[in-house]
């Protein structure tokens, strides 16, 4: 794994617009990066690949044993909640996709976390890094196959999602991006779908329904389900059937108290960090997490040469304390892999980058190729 | 997990069934606590005309009538984006007689039908709350 400075392409910036990423430049600051890219081995793409689907398995173990042994009050999920998650953990609805965060030095793989319920960034990861590759290094390969795998998941879900599937999210820039792509994915495999902001659910007779009033039968939502569950029509969920995508139980391992979980479960394995509840025990340096943290929000990390700490509202639910992960530093920038999932295997991979060890919503996106 | 400090009501109820039945409209009247959550109705009847009472949290009554809002029709339930007033030139009609006809849930306004029965209300703005707290997105 290397960094390599790397010409931008002229007007850059009208073509990943033409191609759909509108926020490239928020603020003035830099988000899609191609002045440089990152370069794999095959060997590497393969070690990462690999390891994504192992840890997949062992997120479901760990799914299994929270519900086997009831641990969703160690994770602050709600009663309401737990009887929908142990349900649709049985039922197996339709899960799309979710994003592996890793740090990768080019030998060791660890964790940082899981986005499975709501991960962003998925257009830079499956479309405009594989035209800057076409573009940049048309005879080289990237780790991408997004596109197709999520058309071809939902073709196999065709049947199984009833109705209009309405995408829902927040009026907010990324995520209108990242839904507008599923959307156009849901489209080119045969879909009906509509579009509609999370607040235009409405309830009728007690059951929801979408802009028009129309039962809402099948919904994408880009909205976290540990604000839905607590929001007032969250005591609804039990009596709708609503098929809701990404489903409930992902509650579970996009909360950072899974990662504790999984290091009682998988003690000292490769790919894990070392992780507790209660205090970083004999940890010299460690990240303080919160159990339902987004964004980089409310994380500080306890390091060599001090402490870096994120502000933010989130912490109220308590933390967990990770071992500190060897996030590798290319001249002051800070890479971590998202890992994508598509249908519950490993699909391909976006880097983002920071001048710190904590990626935040203004971390750079940068390409890859192997 | 953040939650707003406000809670914002993102969109006011939309009658349900604007169709040739419908003959009017009428505001949901709603019996809340100091907390904002639907209490029982005969709390608020027992108040003197005109205003809250049934003695006082810091500088808000026990309970008072409000007016519109979204939110569920039974004592218990959360309650946003009320007015302390009535509408003028509008009728009310009480969350509890709306309660009383299997409506669990709903928004500002019900439709009155031309047999005087209510149109089923539909109520929107009970998702989002949070993500509209200042937050940015949902994604992550």
């Amino acid at each position: 794994m290397r960094r390599v400075s790397y010409p931008a392409r002229s007007g850059w910036q009208r073509t990943v617009e033409s191609q759909g990423l509108i926020y490239h430049t928020p603020n003035g600051r830099t988000y899609w990066d191609e002045s440089a890219y990152y370069e794999f081995s095959s060997a590497e793409i393969d070690k990462l690949e690999a390891a994504t689907n192992e840890l997949q398995q062992m997120f479901l173990a760990v799914g299994q044993r929270i519900i086997d042994r009831n641990l969703f009050r160690t994770l602050h999920i709600p009663e309401h909640a737990e009887r929908l998650i142990r349900a649709t953990w049985e039922q197996e609805p339709p899960a799309i996709y979710g994003r592996m965060d890793l740090a990768f030095d080019g030998t060791n793989i660890k964790l940082l976390e899981y986005n499975a319920d709501t991960p962003t960034a998925l257009l830079e990861a499956a479309v405009i890094q594989w035209y800057w590759l076409q573009d940049a290094f048309p005879h080289r390969d990237q780790f991408n196959s997004l596109h197709e795998r999520l058309i071809a998941k939902w073709k196999e879900l065709r049947d199984y999602l009833p109705g209009v599937l309405v995408f829902a999210h927040l009026d907010d820039a990324e995520d209108w991006t990242t839904i507008t792509y599923l959307q156009d994915t849901a489209l080119q495999a045969g879909f009906q779908t509509a579009n509609m902001l999370i607040k235009d659910i409405g309830v009728k007779d007690g059951k929801f329904v979408d802009i028009h009033d129309e039962p809402l039968l099948s919904c994408f939502k880009l909205y976290p389900w540990e604000w839905m569950v607590h929001e007032e029509y969250g005591a609804l969920l039990e009596s709708n059937d609503t098929l809701w995508v990404e489903p409930i139980w992902k509650m579970m391992w996009s909360n950072k108290g899974i990662l504790p979980l999984l290091w009682e479960q998988y003690p000292h394995h490769r790919l894990l960090l070392e992780c507790y509840f209660d205090s970083p025990r004999q940890m010299q340096y460690y990240a303080k997490k919160p159990l339902l943290s987004r964004e980089g929000n409310n994380i500080a990390l306890v390091t060599p040469g001090g402490t870096i700490a994120r502000d933010g509202d989130y912490g109220e639910e308590g933390f967990v304390y990770q071992e500190l992960a060897p996030v590798k530093n290319f001249n002051g920038n800070y890479p971590v892999i998202g890992s994508w999932l598509i249908d519950g295997e490993s699909a391909g991979m976006g880097i983002r980058e920071s001048e710190t060890m904590i990626t935040d919503n203004l971390s750079r996106f940068v390409p890859h190729i192997f | 997990m953040r939650r707003p400090k406000v809670l914002t009501l993102a969109l006011v109820g939309t009658l349900a069934g604007c169709g040739p039945n419908i003959s009017r409209e009428a505001e949901v009247q709603r019996c809340i606590d100091s907390a904002g959550r639907m209490a029982d109705e005969q709390n608020c009847r027992q108040l003197p005309h005109g205003g809250g009472g049934g003695g006082y949290v810091g500088y808000l009554p026990m309970y008072r009538w409000v007016y519109g809002g979204n939110g569920g029709y039974q004592p218990g339930s959360r309650v946003y984006g009320y007015s302390e007033s009535p509408t003028p030139g509008i009728d009310h009609v009480n969350a509890a007689s709306l309660a009383g006809r299997g409506y669990s849930v709903g928004g500002a306004r019900v439709g009155i039908t031309n047999s005087g029965g209510f149109a089923a209300p539909s109520a929107r703005g009970g998702f989002g709350s949070t993500g509209e707290g200042g937050h940015g997105g949902g994604g992550e």
